[in-house]
């Protein structure tokens, strides 16, 4: 398990859980973000938002979201 | 003839799923449309006729889901639940199919009949995706036909479904999704309270409040508690949500929405007959490779704009060299048929130069907004906004509040404070609608055109229009932070923004939204620009040779007396000593105030000035020309007064859209009025004083 914004670019993930923020947590299930979800990194440079790909759209996520999201490496 | 019958539709779907571009298929308007998320965010309504049906079409706002986070979402959101639309037309991006799904599932609990329009079907076909749609239909209970928006294919028979299932009132609640017998059981809890008050199971769907209340969504908390069974709901609610808590090890909220998808996930398996589906995002992701670099992501940006300006300046050039000369010899020819006297120069001073000074410009406004046009329709715009979040962030906003700044440089500073609504935190949009009006909008464009031209070499205009651009960012960025700082204090929100794929515009898009905006600039030229530019024509002519005319005296010299001695001219004495430190005298001063009616007033202004004041009507100088031989002017003080065209109060208008969409606070709103009128004096001054001291003035 490590957090989104450890996971370096064309990672393939898993998404467990988010941290904190009960809005975020809907907001990203909207999103297609539900634990179990598989998603991939598409660019992070351990800078700025991360780019990840969920449910075949392109999504970009905050530097703070992405050190609250925790995944797991596929 | 019968009467035709009358029903109202509301289209909904996710952000840039392509509504509005079926919205103006549907009804043959010209609403904007653009490849980025967010570009409706108020309901849009219109009028189509088929058969014999009149069908009212409202388009609203993409939402994700039921459960609004920004104003925008509570635009759509409101109107699905409580206006009862005789039906709904879903509408999803089709190469998107199991996300955009997930608004479907949530219409599916409400009790208003249901479409689905599959959009850009052509672009999921491509994508190798093969759908069943009669099993899809069968699956979700619901007509569905596949469109294409962008090439009009499926109106027809989207307007032939919804008169069916409004026909057959094929009820959308035929088919729910099964969130399994744990959360069943509390929802037939909760539905059993609920019902107890007729009232609010009337005006609400039951099985939507229930499945909300589970799910947490604190505007649908509000509504039940302020009902007859409030506290009993309310109290049921936090026990079967705890319960449930315990039972899933995980919030009620994920828990529903993961049903939601395993319901979509289970349709999609059986309605697909290849699932084949490879996610080519070869080149979408190369090209975002490179422009979201987070080295080069904000030169690349730099680089855009300036391409824009470039492009504008470049090209507009020539032929706004002929409309200038063409107003000249419009004026010159009204001269020579009509006798001087007050009417000739109500027409050749007041309107002609006037409104001539700003419709001259029409080119240079045609080609921006033909490259903006590109730059809305490529996808890159969301791009933007990724790439400076990274800045903005430093000043306590998050790259969506550039969006609305973008939109604001686009066109107009209205439709930019609009699209704050899509930002979730209050505070972040009062910031950045407190911002938006520093961009350079349509508006500002030809009066930098116009001192540009005048007072700098040509092959320095794109340069210093874009200093000029840059300005305006930095400007931007330090308020927001100042009242990040002193005034709206608060933890930055999260930043969750969809990257659209990138499409290749077409030239008739770009057209199109060329000539709507054009359109827009001639109309407001038409109307109130020609209104102000005859006030303005009559405060300096009027009263008439006041000034004390002695013998000898040449012709300009009692057309200046006239000048001065207007009312205008002794209004503009007046606020003299105040603009004086900035390097500006009365008549700028009066252009500036007289510029708060729109901004294109103050190069109307001095249109009406400099044509009153010139003696030969015979000549056909052009403004730029004309302010140019100004012997009162140089190019430090036209960066000074640049620099406060730039940054000093909206227009009235913009106010007026600020004040409605800051809930009615006139209290910023006069905040608003004043803090960028003294920055733009204060920046003025040190740019004026500072030039001064550094010899530059000449």
């Amino acid at each position: 398990m490590l957090k989104l914004i450890k996971a370096p670019t064309k990672t393939d993930l898993t998404f467990v859980s988010i941290e904190g923020g009960m809005g975020a947590k809907r907001h990203l299930a909207d999103m297609g973000l539900v634990p179990g979800e598989k998603l991939k990194v598409l660019q992070n440079s351990g800078y700025g938002p991360v780019t990840v790909l969920i449910k075949g759209a392109k999504v970009a996520l905050g530097h703070g979201l992405a050190t609250k999201i925790v995944v797991e490496e596929e | 003839m019968m009467k035709k019958k009358q029903i109202t539709i509301a289209l909904a779907g996710n952000p840039n799923s392509g509504k509005s571009t079926i919205f103006n298929n549907l009804t043959g308007a010209r609403q904007h449309v653009g490849n980025y998320p967010g570009v409706t965010v108020e309901k849009k309504e219109g009028k189509t006729s088929f058969q014999d049906y009149e069908i009212n079409v409202v388009d609203l706002p993409g939402t994700y889901s039921l459960s609004p986070y920004s104003e925008d979402e509570f635009v759509a959101r409101d109107f699905i639940v409580q206006e009862h639309p005789d039906v709904i037309v879903s509408i999803i991006d089709s190469s998107n199919l199991e996300r955009n799904l997930y608004l479907v599932t949530q219409l599916m609990e409400l009790d208003t009949p249901l479409i689905l329009a599959m959009n850009m079907s052509d672009m999921a076909e491509k994508k190798g995706q093969d759908v069943d749609y009669s099993e899809l239909s069968k699956l979700l209970a619901m007509l569905i036909v596949p469109t294409i928006g962008n090439k009009n294919i499926g109106t027809k028979e989207l307007l032939a479904a919804v008169i069916k299932t409004h026909e057959n009132k094929i009820k959308a609640s035929k088919i729910h999704v099964k969130y399994g017998p744990e959360v069943q059981e509390e929802m037939c809890k909760l539905e059993q309270i609920l019902k107890k008050d007729k009232e609010l199971v009337n005006r609400y769907p039951w099985r939507w409040l229930v499945i909300k209340m589970l799910e947490n969504d604190s505007s649908v908390l509000d509504i039940i508690r302020n009902c007859s069974v409030g506290q009993e709901a309310t109290a049921q609610n936090e026990k079967s949500r705890s319960h449930l808590q315990a039972h899933f090890g995980d919030d009620p909220e994920v828990i529903i929405a993961d049903r939601r998808y395993g319901f979509i996930s289970g349709a999609c398996t059986q309605a697909l007959k290849e699932t084949t589906i490879e996610e080519r995002h070869d080149l979408s992701d190369s090209i975002d490779r490179i422009v979201l670099n987070r080295l080069f992501g904000i030169p690349i940006f730099a680089l855009v704009m300036y391409a824009i300006f470039k492009f504008t300046f470049t090209f507009s050039e020539p032929v706004v060299g002929y409309f200038e000369t063409f107003f000249g010899w419009f004026g010159e020819t009204v001269a020579s048929i009509v006798p001087a006297g007050l009417f000739q120069s109500f027409l050749v001073d007041g309107i002609i130069g006037g409104v001539g000074g700003v419709l001259g410009f029409l080119p240079l406004v045609l080609f921006m907004f033909f490259a903006i046009a590109f730059f809305e329709d490529s996808g890159y715009m969301a791009r933007a906004a990724f790439v400076m979040d990274r800045l903005m962030s430093k000043f306590g906003l998050h790259g969506k509040s550039f969006l609305p700044m973008m939109i604001s440089t686009n066109g107009c500073a209205i439709p930019g404070i609009m699209a704050t609504r899509t930002l979730e935190s209050k505070k972040d949009r009062l910031i950045t609608m407190m911002v938006v009006p520093f961009m350079i909008c349509g508006a500002k464009l030809p009066i930098f055109a116009l001192f540009i031209g005048a007072f700098f070499p040509a092959s320095y205009s794109t340069n210093i229009m874009f200093l000029m651009y840059i300005l305006s960012i930095v400007i931007a960025f330090c308020s927001a932070w100042l009242l990040k700082k002193f005034v709206f204090q608060g933890e930055v929100s999260h930043f969750v923004m969809e990257l659209p794929p990138y499409r290749v515009p077409t030239i008739k898009g770009l057209l199109l939204k060329m000539g709507e905006r054009g359109w827009l600039y001639v109309k407001k030229a038409g109307t109130i620009i020609v209104l102000i530019s005859i006030i303005i024509w009559a405060g300096f002519t009027f009263p008439q040779n006041s000034g004390v005319t002695k013998e000898g005296m040449t012709d300009s010299e009692i057309a200046t007396i006239q000048l001065e001695q207007s009312y205008a001219g002794k209004a503009g004495s007046l606020i003299e000593p105040l603009v004086k430190p900035i390097g500006m005298d009365g008549r700028s001063g009066i252009a500036l105030l007289a510029g708060v009616a729109a901004k294109e007033v103050v190069v109307s202004t001095f249109g009406t000035i400099y044509s009153l004041g010139e003696v030969d009507v015979e000549e056909t100088e052009t403004l730029r020309e004309k302010l140019q031989k100004d012997p009162s002017w140089s190019p430090l003080k036209a960066m000074s007064f640049l620099i406060f065209c730039l940054i000093y109060m909206p227009c009235f208008v913009a106010m007026a859209v600020f004040y409605e969409e800051s809930g009615s606070k006139l209290k910023w709103t006069l905040f608003l009025m004043f803090w960028t009128t003294v920055m733009a004096w204060s920046a003025s001054f040190i740019v004026y004083q500072g030039g001064m001291i550094l010899g530059l003035g000449i």
